[in-house]
């Protein structure tokens, strides 16, 4: 049996494009248990210190972060490397790898991780989206694909 | 020839500041600023729009409280409705209260603070973050993630998610509390009496290590705001506005909340977007009807938040808080208040056991789970206030609707902003002890912060704004020179 993966949406539903996050990483959540992986999926405006406890309770064997980037064409998918990250040590808020790193230091829990970036341009108030994020969610299948194979490897 | 240091960004707190210094000719400091420098104006862009739509709007104005807004908002709408919302909702409100101010305090006192309290002012500031402090104190970081994601949780359960709870409606609430989630909160509760006793012992502990910043961290007199019971009670939720000055003298024993606008004016400086509320009284105490000079609004500062509730309460009303509240007192001389802004972090751990307390036992109340929990009606009133004490303190939202409930006017006096002018204060204290010269260097800038986290500020609250929270620290002369500037990024 295979074993769990995890994908958090991270964006706020009412700025338009910035709503990608979590309604991409519901719909490759739901292609993914299509294809046979057992995904857990949740959403959040923001990344919090309370997200790592979350994480290492659900012990996913990978872990899949969703969000908006600002500009860009296309969709892109990166490791994230567990790190410090000192631009977001301060706030009410961290990054991907900064939310690894507590995962890690305080409950022990390492697995791969990547960061699925779509395009996006308006983030006006109110949903709907932008031409080219939108195309992202339509071609939500490949890119599920693509997960696929990278959450089973790790 | 006088100068200024500027502050900027100010870092762990919610929201853009900056911070000027001013220095006179002899190279002391003369005067200090905590300039907002960001604004959203929710006030004017809700005009037109439903009451009924203001607590999913305004909970947007943070997502740190947006309980506190929804509270005050939804309290706003009771009054337009004119009715009194089923017992249980009120509880429910309280509820959910209750578990966003052990949230927003967890966060305040383990992650946003705690690095200074407990690694030191002066450490390394490469390490003086919620990262060294994991890597120095992981129990301690675990308890903080752990406190808060009660808060979190019990707000989630309540509310259907834990930012931005669609739940609080004006006439009570959506869903009521069900058996099993009543469970769920009874079960995480000893674990967090356990974190909080732990925090308040570790902090009381370390008290000694702090006598400076105790003497110069906001140490002066003001008056104090906030709710109480009709009792005279720790209060977050609903009761009366008193106000009591430093030596104990009560100036307003409870007045109805909706008269606030009778005791609170606001002032505004061009310099920040920050308003400055102020208490009317004694501010225009002997100005009679002439001109009233720039300043004059200063006279009616006050501080809210912790430390101006458990000074202001004849008790707390739970067991254990009502024990750390005797200790606490013991710190100023008798009848007086505890005046130390720097004793905000202690008065935010006591709120926390105070809450859970009232949690406790309000989840044992048979009625919790009764699902009468709203009262319908349509408009019979034109002007609705609503009044809560949010975690940095007591939070307005006055509507004024026309017949059909689409808004004409708006006032939010929020929580941070009643702190303004003792922000400003404290900030000024602290230059004071720390600045002689014209250089400006890493421990000053950290003082200076941590005397402004002291008040926990939210300014995306206060301001009504966006983003997160850099700060500048600018020296500079009396002819306007800058003679040194510190920029640190968010």
């Amino acid at each position: 049996m295979r074993q769990n993966g995890m994908i958090i949406g991270i964006g706020n539903t009412l700025r338009r494009d910035d709503g990608v996050g979590p309604l991409l990483a519901e719909r490759l959540a739901a292609l993914l248990v299509a294809r046979g992986m057992p995904v857990q999926w949740l959403a959040t405006q923001q990344l919090t210190p309370d997200l790592a406890e979350v994480i290492a309770e659900a012990a996913p064997v990978a872990l899949c972060f969703v969000d908006a980037a600002a500009g860009g064409a296309a969709v892109t998918i990166t490791p994230v490397v567990c790190s410090v990250d000192s631009a977001t040590t301060g706030s009410h808020t961290l990054g991907p790898s900064l939310l690894l790193y507590l995962a890690r230091q305080l409950y022990g829990w390492s697995g791969p991780a990547w960061l699925v970036q779509a395009p996006a341009s308006d983030f006006a108030h109110g949903e709907g989206f932008s031409p080219t994020t939108q195309q992202v969610l339509d071609q939500a299948g490949a890119l599920a694909d693509q997960l696929n194979t990278l959450m089973a490897t790790g | 020839m006088s100068k200024t240091i500027i502050i900027d960004p100010v870092t762990r707190i919610e929201g853009h500041a900056k911070i000027t210094v001013q220095l006179d000719d002899d190279g002391h400091v003369a005067d200090a600023r905590f300039h907002v420098v960001e604004f959203r104006g929710f006030e004017k862009f809700c005009e037109g729009r439903s009451f009924w739509e203001m607590p999913g709007i305004t909970a947007r104005i943070c997502g740190i409280c947006p309980v506190s807004h929804l509270m005050a908002s939804a309290k706003a709408g009771d009054a337009i409705l004119g009715v009194a919302i089923p017992p249980t909702a009120a509880k429910l409100r309280r509820l959910m209260n209750w578990a966003q101010l052990v949230q927003s305090h967890a966060l305040s006192f383990f992650h946003l603070s705690g690095p200074d309290l407990l690694m030191g002012m002066d450490s390394d500031p490469a390490k003086r973050n919620v990262m060294g402090l994991i890597e120095k104190y992981p129990d301690v970081a675990r308890n903080g993630i752990r406190l808060r994601r009660f808060g979190q949780k019990v707000i989630s359960l309540l509310g259907g998610q834990s930012i931005h709870p669609s739940w609080t409606v004006p006439g009570g609430v959506r869903e009521p509390l069900s058996d099993e989630n009543r469970s769920v909160i009874r079960r995480m509760l000893p674990e967090a009496l356990d974190i909080t006793g732990l925090a308040l012992d570790m902090l009381k502990d370390a008290l000694g290590d702090y006598r400076d910043e105790e003497t110069m961290y906001g140490n002066f007199p003001s008056l104090f705001m906030g709710l109480v019971t009709p009792e005279g009670g720790l209060e977050h939720y609903d009761g009366m506005l008193r106000m009591v000055d430093s030596d104990g003298n009560v100036l307003e024993p409870g007045i109805a909340p909706a008269r606030y606008r009778e005791i609170i004016g606001e002032a505004v400086e061009p310099w920040t977007y920050l308003k400055f509320p102020f208490y009317k009284p004694l501010a225009l105490r002997g100005r009679g009807g002439g001109e009233l000079p720039p300043d004059y609004y200063q006279a009616g500062m006050y501080r809210v938040g912790p430390l101006a509730r458990l000074n202001i309460c004849d008790f707390a009303g739970t067991p254990r808080a009502d024990a750390e509240l005797r200790e606490f007192r013991r710190m100023a001389p008798r009848g007086k208040l505890v005046t130390n802004s720097f004793h905000y972090h202690y008065a935010r751990l006591i709120e926390i056991m105070f809450c859970l307390e009232r949690i406790a036992e309000t989840v044992e109340d048979p009625s919790i789970t009764n699902d009468r929990v709203r009262s319908h009606a349509a408009v019979n009133s034109l002007v609705g206030i609503g009044v809560s004490e949010a975690p940095r303190g007591t939070l307005f939202h006055e509507y004024h609707v026309n017949e059909d409930g689409i808004l004409q006017r708006v006032n939010l006096v929020v929580a941070t902003g009643n702190n303004n002018l003792a922000m400003n204060r404290t900030v000024k204290q602290i230059a004071q002890f720390h600045i002689n010269g014209h250089k400006i260097d890493e421990g000053v800038l950290n003082r200076i912060e941590h005397g402004i986290r002291l008040y926990d500020p939210c300014l995306s609250c206060s301001t009504h704004a966006v983003g997160h929270m850099p700060m500048i620290l600018e020296l500079v002369g009396p002819d306007g020179e800058l003679l040194d500037r510190c920029v640190r990024d968010a």
